[in-house]
């Protein structure tokens, strides 16, 4: 049993890491970067750790230890979650490592010890600044640094015992919800509502009227007593926080062997019975379909593009949250930054440059999410060629991407305006309604525009080849077409609010009309004369 | 440019936004003038005979709970103050609360191991008055002993 895990052990490493000749001196600089990267970090994280206790006044003491012991671990528990969710069932090696002649727990056990080796070596260059940063500001002893070299070794088997645990029913669930869309709909428009709501709850702590240094005077004093108070939930973090310290060592170095020993025993108890089933229902290919619906058929050309839109979106959630993800962003930055401006005291110059900085900030997060339309054609990959085929006006598409576009967004800004409105009522309603007829306006002209760059320069073969937008230059360039605009309409607004203020949204929404119109004479015209000649 | 550099352009944009508007957009503040006749520390255990007052903290702070808070008043309740916290005790940090009118005392694990007595002064930087505290693990039958 010990020898095939070491082959498969073995042999998933050396498909995943990056190999050396036997010998090569290249190994040595790999390491000594490294190893300069490490003490690079090392006199970083001193040097934060001297400005928190010096300058910030922040307690630089036990319980801050373990709270970054926490905190670090915790996000690598996280994230060790997401990708054990990944590697042990939806990974494609599985195919073939199935096919092997080894058992489930042996694979499993495999996958598990390939995961710890890669973590380790990454937190290597977290927990190291952090452990010795802290041992040379509290000038600790020679116990303190003997205990850091084990507890190297046991912080990664906890952080991934926990996450291969816990990736079981998470597995488990997502299987669940991929054959349950609108389950999954649900679930995602609560958990927006929900982290609002808890948003809500702790802005509305911040006492008004907002005096600056005090309010920073209390983020400093919260965030220590946070931190101070933490620790209490601490478990096994805590533990090992006190044994660095020589706080009762060997009772507490008895509990990190037991709890290491005992995430051991758990995953490899559970895992036993559940992983290959797990593993063989997460496979994009599992057949689990029974009922075949009838097609439903659409009367135009249009409707047909812009149900095969929507199809596309309910298949595949992740590129939608993908595309539109930085727009559920957007109430949260305009209710957070708002509540602070109107829990200011005000003067009538301040109330203007209120008005400037909401639009600045409202068109860069909402210009950020047209992406979808800068690669509308490109995602169309190899299969552009078969569209062009059919002997129709194959033009509408593009219509149909960007009505599609238009009305998620709209739906999105309206939802954010809504919640905006409702949770800050002293903001006038004026000003919202008419700074939302403002974004949609400028926004409408913004996916036009996305969409003409995507149309005179779609990467067709390069998505067919990789199946991958990232670095997409046509995204880039939207994303800095948006930000500009931002600034335009942010000068303008300055023009408008200040010394035009009686016909201020008069000239902002006028331009942008303007704008708008301008994108769409010019993308009607592009799509005439290009769409025909895009060749793959 | 990509979306993660455009999140953190909209972040700096909106500490920056924050900024310019408590600079440039706050009307003055109006800080009222009167003056502090007394700042007063009222929870206490016991006094010497020099009138130090003692705050027992055993079972209040410990290993779990470092952290011990310390109420103060001021008279008249709406004089201006600047509130300076300070202790000579290694291992202590002291934040002060003006709002709440609350002092956080928090220990350190060795501090609490090794039940240091600290004093902590309350001070008015603008009057220079002051209360002191002296916070100690009382063991039984321990008698304070005035200075002589």
């Amino acid at each position: 049993m010990l020898e095939r895990i070491k082959i498969l052990t073995l042999l998933q490493l050396s498909n995943k890491s990056r190999m050396y000749v036997k010998g090569s001196k290249r190994i040595y600089t790999h390491i000594a970067i490294r190893t300069a990267i490490i003490i690079a970090l090392t006199v970083a994280v001193t040097l934060a750790l001297h400005v928190l206790k010096n300058i910030l006044y922040i307690p630089v003491n036990e319980f801050l230890l373990i709270f970054l012991l926490m905190f670090t671990q915790g996000l690598n528990i996280v994230v060790s979650i997401v990708s054990l969710v990944s590697d042990l069932y939806q990974s494609k090696d599985n195919q073939i490592l199935f096919s092997l002649a080894a058992k489930n727990d042996e694979i499993f056990i495999s996958k598990i010890l390939v995961y710890y080796v890669n973590e380790f070596v990454r937190n290597l260059f977290l927990l190291i600044p952090i452990l010795i940063g802290f041992g040379i500001i509290s000038r600790l002893g020679f116990l303190y640094y003997f205990s850091l070299t084990f507890v190297l070794f046991f912080l990664p088997v906890i952080s991934i015992g926990i996450a291969a645990f816990i990736s079981m029913p998470i597995t488990f669930f997502l299987n669940f919800i991929k054959r349950h869309n609108l389950l999954s709909g649900i679930l995602t428009l609560m958990f927006v509502l929900l982290t609002f709501y808890f948003t809500y709850y702790i802005v509305n702590q911040i006492p008004t009227p907002i005096r600056i240094v005090q309010l920073y005077n209390r983020f400093v004093l919260s965030l220590s007593l946070a931190i101070q108070k933490t620790v209490k939930f601490g478990t096994i973090y805590t533990a090992i926080g006190k044994m660095l310290f020589g706080y009762n060592y060997l009772l507490n170095l008895l509990f990190l062997i037991l709890t290491v020993s005992g995430l051991g025993a758990l995953n490899y108890l559970v895992s036993k019975p559940v992983y290959f089933r797990l593993m063989s229902f997460s496979q994009e290919n599992t057949i689990t379909k029974k009922i075949k619906n009838k097609p439903f058929e659409t009367r135009t050309l249009f409707f047909t593009f812009f149900k095969k839109e929507f199809t596309i979106a309910r298949r595949s959630l992740n590129e939608l949250l993908n595309n539109y993800g930085l727009l559920l962003t957007l109430p949260f930055f305009m209710y957070i930054l708002n509540y602070i401006y109107m829990g200011m005291n005000r003067s009538s110059f301040g109330n203007q440059v209120v008005l400037i900085l909401n639009v600045i900030i409202t068109l860069l997060i909402v210009t950020g999410s047209n992406t979808a339309s800068a690669t509308a054609i490109t995602k169309e990959g190899y299969e552009f060629v078969l569209l062009k085929t059919a002997p129709y006006n194959t033009s509408r598409m593009a219509w149909a991407k960007i009505i599609f576009n238009m009305i998620f967004t709209f739906l999105m800004i309206a939802f954010s305006f809504v919640l905006f409105a409702q949770a800050l009522p002293v903001f006038p309603k004026d000003n919202i309604w008419l700074l939302y007829v403002f974004v949609v306006i400028v926004n409408s002209g913004h996916i036009l525009w996305s969409f003409q760059i995507d149309l005179l320069a779609p990467k067709l073969s390069d998505y067919a080849a990789t199946g991958s937008i990232t670095n997409n230059q046509n995204v880039s360039k939207s994303l800095s077409i948006g930000l500009w605009l931002s600034l335009f309409f942010g000068v303008i607004a300055i023009f408008a609010f200040v010394f035009a203020k009686d016909i201020g949204w008069y000239i902002m929404i006028g331009l942008a009309t303007l704008f708008l119109l301008y994108r769409l004479f010019t993308f009607h015209t592009y799509l005439k004369a290009y769409f025909d000649d895009i060749e793959y | 440019m990509n979306k993660k550099i455009l999140l953190i352009l909209v972040l700096v944009f909106s500490v920056f936004s924050i900024i310019l508007i408590a600079v440039w957009g706050t009307l003055p503040e109006n800080p009222s003038n009167i003056e502090l006749e007394t700042i007063s520390i009222e929870e206490y255990d016991e006094t010497n005979d020099d009138g130090d007052k003692f705050k027992n903290v055993t079972d209040i702070v410990t290993e779990n709970d470092n952290i011990y808070i310390i109420e103060y008043t001021i008279f008249p309740d709406n004089a201006n103050v600047d509130i300076q916290a300070t202790t000579t005790a290694e291992g202590i940090n002291i934040q002060v609360d003006s709002i709440e009118r609350k002092i956080y005392v928090i220990y350190d694990l060795q501090s609490i191991t090794n039940k240091r007595t600290i004093t902590i002064q309350i001070k008015d930087k603008n009057t220079q008055f002051y209360d002191e505290l002296t916070l100690w693990f009382k063991t039984p039958d321990v008698i304070i002993v005035p200075e002589i």
